[in-house]
C-alpha cells in the first residue's frame, strides 16, 4: 500500500492521464486507478473530487452534467487543451524522479522523454 | 426511527440521511453533494453485484467515500473560500432574523410602552416603566415561542427539518451565532452610547431617574435577548444531534 501523501500527490497526474483517454467521471476514474495499480493505489474516494475541482477552476479539465444510462445525474469530466500541454509538464517532472531513482537504483530506465 | 438493524433496509431513506449530514458540511456546494450521491450510487450498485447484501454494500460504499470530517477537510483544503462563502450565508441569515424579530419585538414594547404611561403615574417612576415595558413584552414573547416549540415540536420539527435540508443544518446553528453577534455588538454601542450621554446629562434634572431607565434599557434588554437566543441555539442543536442517524 502506497504512503497517503504519495497517493496525493500523484492524483493530478493520474487523473489528467486519464481523461486524456477520454472523458470519466468520478467513480470510474478511481475504478481504473485501481485496477492498474492493482489496488496498491488505494484512494479515500471523497478526496478525489476536490482534486476534479480543482482542476476544473485551473482550465485543465472540464466539467458537463449528464444523465447516465440508468437515468441519473452525473458529472463527466473531459481534458481541456490548457490540460494537455499540463499532462505534457507533469509527465516530464514524473518521469525525471523516476528515472533519478532508476538510475540511483540500478534500474534500467527509458531515456527521459514522452 | 427505530434500530436500522432491525428494521429493513431502505436505500433511499439511507441515501437521504446521509445526504442531509454532508449538506451540513460548510466547504461543500450543493453541486459537490449530488455528485458524491452519483458516486455512492454507483458503488453501491457495483458491491450489490460482487453479492453484498444493500445494507452491506451501502455502509461499505460510505465509508470508502470517507467520513464526514474527512470530505469537509478535503474540501475545504481544496477551496477555502467556498468554507467562508456558506458561513457568510448563514451569519446573514441570522442578521436578518435577529433584525426581523427586534423589529417586532420593539413594536410590541412601543405599544405596551404607550399603554403603560396611560395607566401608570408617568413621573418618577421610569424605572417601573422601563421594567414593565421593555422586559415583561420579550419575556412573554419568548415563553410564547418555546411553549409553541413544545406543543407543536413534530410539525415544527418538519418545517424546521426541510429549512435545515436548504440551507443545511449547522446553519441553525449558525444563524443563532450570527445573532447572538448582532446583538453584542448593538448592546455594546447601547451601553457606550448610554455611558457618554449619562456624563452630559447626570448634573441636569432628571439624572436618576434617566439612569435607571437606561439601567434597563441597556442590561435588561440584552440580557432577556441573549437569553432567548442562546436557548433557541441551545434547542436547535439538541434537536440536530437527536435527529442524526445511529451510526453502524
Amino acid at each position: 500500500m502506497i504512503a497517503k501523501d504519495l497517493v496525493a500527490a500523484s492524483s493530478r497526474p493520474l487523473v489528467l492521464s486519464i481523461l486524456s483517454e477520454g472523458e470519466s467521471y468520478g467513480y470510474a476514474i478511481i475504478q481504473r486507478v485501481r485496477d492498474l495499480s492493482e489496488e496498491e493505489i488505494e484512494w479515500t474516494e471523497g478526496m478525489l473530487y476536490p482534486v476534479l475541482h480543482r482542476l476544473e477552476r485551473e482550465g485543465l479539465i472540464e466539467a458537463e452534467w449528464k444523465i447516465s444510462e440508468a437515468g441519473r445525474k452525473r458529472k463527466y469530466y473531459s481534458l481541456s487543451r490548457q490540460g494537455t500541454g499540463a499532462l505534457k509538464q507533469e509527465k516530464q517532472n514524473w518521469l525525471t524522479v523516476h528515472n533519478t531513482l532508476g538510475k540511483l537504483w540500478g534500474i534500467q530506465t527509458k531515456p527521459n522523454s514522452i | 426511527m427505530g434500530n436500522p438493524n432491525e428494521t429493513k433496509f431502505d436505500l433511499e431513506i439511507a441515501i437521504r440521511q446521509w445526504r442531509d449530514q454532508i449538506s451540513q458540511l460548510d466547504s461543500l456546494v450543493p453541486d459537490a453533494a449530488t455528485e458524491l450521491e452519483s458516486h455512492l450510487r454507483d458503488s453501491f450498485n457495483e458491491l450489490c453485484k460482487l453479492g453484498l447484501t444493500n445494507r452491506e454494500a451501502f455502509q461499505l460504499a460510505r465509508q470508502r467515500l470517507g467520513d464526514e470530517n474527512a470530505i469537509e477537510s478535503e474540501f475545504s483544503k481544496a477551496k477555502p473560500s467556498v468554507k467562508w462563502l456558506n458561513r457568510m450565508k448563514w451569519m446573514l441569515t441570522g442578521w436578518l432574523a435577529i433584525a426581523a424579530f427586534t423589529h417586532i419585538s420593539q413594536n410590541l414594547i412601543f405599544f405596551i410602552q404607550s399603554i403603560a404611561t396611560l395607566v401608570l403615574p408617568s413621573e418618577g417612576s421610569n424605572l417601573g416603566i422601563g421594567i414593565v415595558s421593555f422586559s415583561l413584552p420579550l419575556l412573554t414573547l419568548w415563553a410564547a415561542i418555546f411553549v409553541g416549540f413544545r406543543r407543536h415540536r413534530n410539525a415544527l420539527c418538519s418545517v424546521l427539518d426541510s429549512v435545515a435540508r436548504t440551507i443545511g443544518r449547522s446553519s441553525l446553528f449558525g444563524i443563532c451565532a450570527g445573532g447572538i453577534a448582532v446583538i453584542a455588538v448593538g448592546a455594546g454601542l447601547q451601553i457606550l452610547s448610554t455611558l457618554i450621554y449619562n456624563s452630559n446629562t447626570t448634573s441636569s434634572t432628571g439624572g436618576t431617574a434617566l439612569i435607571n431607565y437606561n439601567m434597563v434599557y441597556t442590561v435588561l434588554w440584552p440580557l432577556v435577548h441573549y437569553g432567548g437566543v442562546i436557548a433557541l441555539a441551545y434547542w436547535f442543536h439538541s434537536q440536530s444531534t437527536q435527529i442524526k442517524p445511529t451510526r453502524a
